[in-house]
């Protein structure tokens, strides 16, 4: 209880964190962490004895009632969801810390980066949230698309120990393209991607640089644009180690 | 990497999460299903606030 009481004031936490001392529950609950070596060992680490006893890391998700609704676990120990990332995917509650902002525009699209966090947590699975905003009148292309067309697509310049998931972003709707029978689908307005990213680095890592680009074709009733594409860096700082 | 199945780790879904009373940080005991007030709730295990 101590521990948890100089935890939760340095990081300001105002949700119940709770204390099972000895493991009672956890070991009544089935969430024994009982592959504490092999998850060890899978980093090079061996066990230190006020280890045992620790839980599997996992989220479960309680309906209004009370039930499972969901699980929520991660393949190695050391991965977790980032707050933002369980209260935006599983609540559905948009989060409202963001790190640093980045943005970029020409004549069409405007992009603008963020990360679920002013600052990452190595391991930690964090959202990067892209906001893209088509200027009035265009629209740009999504999948599936008539040959000779460039869908919207974001690049993420690679780099070491980051481990980039799945695009989450809306369908594309049909659009009317007056005097073609092709069915082109895309996008207009706003629109928002969501990426998840981990970076999986050695604890002193600092500032990390995601080079994004976004490449795109811009048509209106009357005319199409060449393919164009849009660059930013948006600069992520490394969240300072817990140390007691 | 774990010789246990996600989906048998812990409160099945679709049960009912069991009763759970224990301290919180500031040593008062809390009801899970008591401190919910009927609304939804994410019950994070984690591993430590030490290492």
């Amino acid at each position: 209880v101590g521990t948890l009481a100089s935890f939760s004031e340095r990081h300001q936490i105002t949700f119940p964190l709770l204390s099972d001392g000895g493991s009672v529950v956890i070991r009544s609950l089935g969430m024994l962490d009982e592959d504490l070596e092999a998850h060890h060992a899978f980093y090079g680490l061996g066990v230190q004895e006020h280890q045992r006893g620790v839980a599997y890391p996992g989220v479960f998700l309680l309906d209004t009632e009370g039930k499972v609704v969901q699980k929520r676990f991660l393949a190695t120990y050391r991965e977790r969801e980032s707050g933002g990332t369980l209260l935006e995917t599983a609540l559905d509650i948009a989060a409202s810390v963001h790190g640093a902002m980045s943005t970029v525009a020409d004549a069409v699209v405007q992009v603008q980066a963020a990360l679920d966090a002013p600052a990452y947590r190595r391991y930690m699975w964090h959202r990067l949230v892209l906001d893209l905003a088509i200027a009035p009148d265009f629209h740009v292309y999504g999948m599936p698309i008539p040959e000779g067309y460039v869908p919207l697509t974001l690049h993420i310049e690679p780099i070491d120990d980051l481990v980039v998931g799945e695009v989450t972003r809306p369908a594309p709707h049909l659009l009317q393209v007056a005097g073609l029978d092709e069915d082109f689908f895309g996008y207009d307005g706003a629109i928002r991607g969501t990426i998840p990213v981990s970076f999986q680095v050695v604890p002193d890592a600092g500032d990390q640089i995601l080079s994004l680009t976004v490449s795109y074709q811009a048509c209106r009733r009357t005319d199409c644009l060449p393919p164009a594409s849009v660059h930013l860096d948006l600069v992520v700082p490394q969240a300072a180690a817990v140390v007691d | 990497m774990s010789g246990t199945a996600v989906v048998n780790l812990g409160p099945l879904v679709g049960t009912r999460f069991p009763d759970v009373r224990l301290a919180d940080q500031s040593g008062a005991v809390v009801d899970l299903h008591q401190a919910r007030a009927g609304a939804p709730a994410l019950v994070v295990f984690f591993r430590s606030a030490q290492w």
